[in-house]
């Protein structure tokens, strides 16, 4: 066998395991959820369920929250990423374009809430919504969602509105463009596919957020991810329905995920370039 | 006269203008309890005239929900739904309000409520126990009253196989079924939690012991404690080896399963034990107290207690509405009515009701150990209460299944610890 053919081999072979490493949980939870309560936990363990049944999905689509929940898991990811890119696409090209006495200390400063662990800010964000009267509504789940989202689009940006030359811009002022003009004429055109990969990153973060989704939502604005765990009671958890759930939870981002994964890849490998 | 009238009609229409925007708001977990008392709550306006709205989490932050709203200054509701070993922190704090204090209090029936005196601190009366279970044992009738597994019994050790009422049957029973993989005698609940302190809780009050004597003195190490202790390690030899990593979630699902003949498990179990959804052992189980030895066996002795209420908020501006609401559910009609659907009931009236009996034939034996025991908590009912069990016990029984440390040493070092908490937090000098 050829060298060639052997790496090609081996690469196939650590894909392969890779992808079962990757795919096993979720393959659990899809046969878990079409399982009797009954054949949940069989010894030995059974993959394929026996008896078949919709069961679980008919329990959580007839739960009355699941529409709401799922409106509101849409309500809170939108406005979370359209927050996290106004406030960081402004921020990063100011990084990017400016030299500032001490813009490297600034950049990492914006890192540091990324790095702080979520349970440490959980409670700041419930007593300031409980002071300002706003607590249960999407206002603080939209904020402390975006809290985690903007420091991310501000470094993943920064890296792409360094990819532009500067004389482009130079350019399109020469040409008669203020700031504002080149930067929206010119420069985002260019970094589109950074946006994209960006906001795609950013919504995956926001629909997945569970923390402070339990701590911050009520009833009316809970989100999916918090739904999900209410199949958990005292003393039994409804394994089946809770896959339904968690299944259905994740088939958005999928879906989400298979039409804009050309414009991900692209803007990722993009980011990377420099 | 016609002004008379005219004052009567004009009272009743301010009385029915009132109740009309009278509301009462509950605040609960996602349980199966909770499930049961909100189907009456249609029926509770339509009765009062006052309209209940409740809001649920998810049990895993239930609790943290209502110490973070209550920290907070700013409570939105009025009846918070809770577990009986919460209450003392909240009380504590004034979180909640003694119900003893709002008018009308004394309509409630407490002498018919079991464990109602667990709901007293302090001379107030802060919760209402609406779901009541104790410790005990789920066994399976088809097994205990098969002729050949009795007469096998019988002749290897030469009494009736019957469910145990005694801690030397228990043992012998849980050796007899021990038949693995496919048998195991006993279902106990081994991981370092709660759950696997109560397996020590019960067999130390079994025998006569304490956790805490009245000065507030650790006393749990001590013959009777080093002896349950020990005994706890014997029966995990009759249960599966995974016992040692389960929780009630797991021993209630090897047991539904048909995978035990017996589980140290609570009342609640039989709910599901019952439900064909969920149980491969529907009509062939039912429920025993937990057993004594021998010696004690007609002694009323302390056993395990749990409870889930009702309390009222101080921050609360419809007291009176709450009470009204905890009265109407606590009714033992409506007790009854509510429990089909997942609930067993605080009032003795309630659980012997026939048609209860007849839904539930295992109420007969939670009923009786109720009438025969002290239903202690699983947790003394202090503030400290839960770390002495969680934080000290648990991790004792732990140390010593696991072998790094002999019973006595696993319990003379918790009980040392738990002085210097209690000594710290101003029980003692």
């Amino acid at each position: 066998m050829s060298k060639s053919k052997i790496i090609k081999v081996l690469s196939m072979t650590i894909v392969v395991i890779a992808l079962i490493w990757t795919l096993y949980p979720l393959m659990w939870i899809v046969f878990s959820s079409f399982k009797t309560p009954i054949d949940q936990f069989t010894i030995p363990p059974k993959w394929i369920p026996e008896n078949f049944t919709l069961r679980n999905y008919k329990i959580f689509f007839s739960n009355t929250e699941f529409v709401r929940a799922f409106f509101n898991s849409i309500i809170v990811t939108a406005f979370s990423t359209i927050l996290a890119l106004i406030l960081g696409i402004p921020a990063a090209y100011g990084l990017a374009r400016f030299k500032w006495k001490h813009a490297s200390l600034l950049s990492f400063i914006i890192l540091l809430a990324r790095m702080t662990p979520p349970i440490v800010m959980v409670l700041p964000f419930f007593l300031i919504s409980r002071i300002l009267n706003i607590s249960g509504t999407y206002i603080p789940i939209i904020l402390a969602s975006s809290f985690f989202s903007v420091p991310f689009a501000v470094w993943m940006m920064q890296g792409f509105f360094s990819e532009i030359p500067e004389s482009i811009e130079e350019a399109a002022m020469i040409d008669g463009c203020t700031r504002f003009e080149s930067l929206r004429k010119i420069v985002l055109p260019l970094v589109l596919p950074g946006i994209s990969a960006t906001s795609i990153l950013c919504a995956l973060v926001s629909w997945n957020e569970f923390l402070f989704a339990l701590i911050l939502t009520g009833q009316e604005t809970r989100t999916l991810p918090v739904l999900v765990n209410m199949f958990v009671s005292e003393k039994n958890v409804d394994w089946g329905v809770m896959s339904a759930a968690a299944l259905i939870t994740v088939i958005p981002m999928i879906i989400f995920g298979l039409l804009v994964q050309n414009n991900l890849v692209k803007g990722l490998t993009a980011g990377s370039g420099k | 006269m016609r002004k008379g009238r005219v004052l009567v009609i004009l009272f009743v229409s301010l009385l029915v203008f009132a109740n009309m925007f009278s509301e009462v708001n509950l605040v609960s977990e996602v349980g199966i309890h909770t499930e049961a008392w909100k189907t009456v709550m249609d029926d509770f306006q339509k009765e009062t005239g006052i309209k209940a709205n409740i809001q649920q989490f998810p049990y895993a932050n239930y609790f943290d929900q209502l110490m973070l709203t209550f920290t907070s200054g700013r409570v939105d509701f009025d009846v918070p739904y809770v577990s009986m070993l919460w209450y003392p922190a909240l009380a504590t704090a004034g979180y909640i309000y003694p119900i003893n204090k709002i008018e009308g209090y004394e309509e409630l029936n407490l002498e018919d409520i079991s464990g109602i005196e667990n709901a007293w601190q302090n001379g107030n009366l802060y919760f209402i126990p609406y779901m009541n279970e104790l410790g005990g044992v789920v066994y399976r009738t088809d097994l205990f009253n098969d002729p050949k597994e009795k007469t096998a019994f019988r002749e290897k050790y030469g009494y009736e196989l019957t469910p145990p009422q005694t801690l030397e049957q228990y043992k012998d029973i849980a050796e007899f079924f021990y038949r693995p993989p496919e048998l195991y005698g006993v279902t106990l609940m081994g991981q370092r939690s709660i759950f696997l302190a109560t397996h020590f809780l019960q067999r130390l009050w079994a025998r006569g012991g304490s956790l805490l004597n009245d000065e507030m003195k650790p006393v749990f190490n001590s013959k009777e404690g080093i002896e349950a202790l020990e005994e706890v390690g014997e029966m995990f030899e009759y249960a599966n080896p995974a016992a040692k990593t389960y929780v009630f979630q797991d021993a209630l699902t090897e047991f539904t399963q048909g995978r035990s003949a017996m589980a140290e498990l609570w009342t609640t179990a039989m709910l599901y034990t019952e439900d064909p959804e969920t149980s491969k052992v529907v009509g062939k189980s039912s429920f025993i107290g937990f057993p004594r030895p021998e010696e004690l066996k007609d002694e009323k002795l302390p056993m395990l207690y749990i409870s889930w209420g009702f309390t009222v908020s101080s921050a609360s501006k419809n007291k009176e509405e709450a009470l009204e609401w905890i009265k109407f559910v606590t009714e033992t009609q409506n007790e009854v009515k509510a429990a089909p659907y997942g609930n067993i009931p605080a009032r003795f009236s309630s659980i012997n009701d026939p048609a209860m009996r007849e839904k539930f034939p295992w109420l007969d034996g939670f009923s009786k150990a109720m009438e025969n025991s002290i239903p202690t908590p699983m947790v003394p009912l202090i503030p400290e209460g839960n770390s002495i069990v969680n934080d000290y016990i648990a991790p004792a029984v732990s140390e010593y299944l696991s072998g790094s440390k002999t019973a006595e040493e696993a319990l003379n070092e918790a009980a040392d610890s738990v002085s210097q908490l209690l000594k710290d937090h101003g029980y003692y000098y």
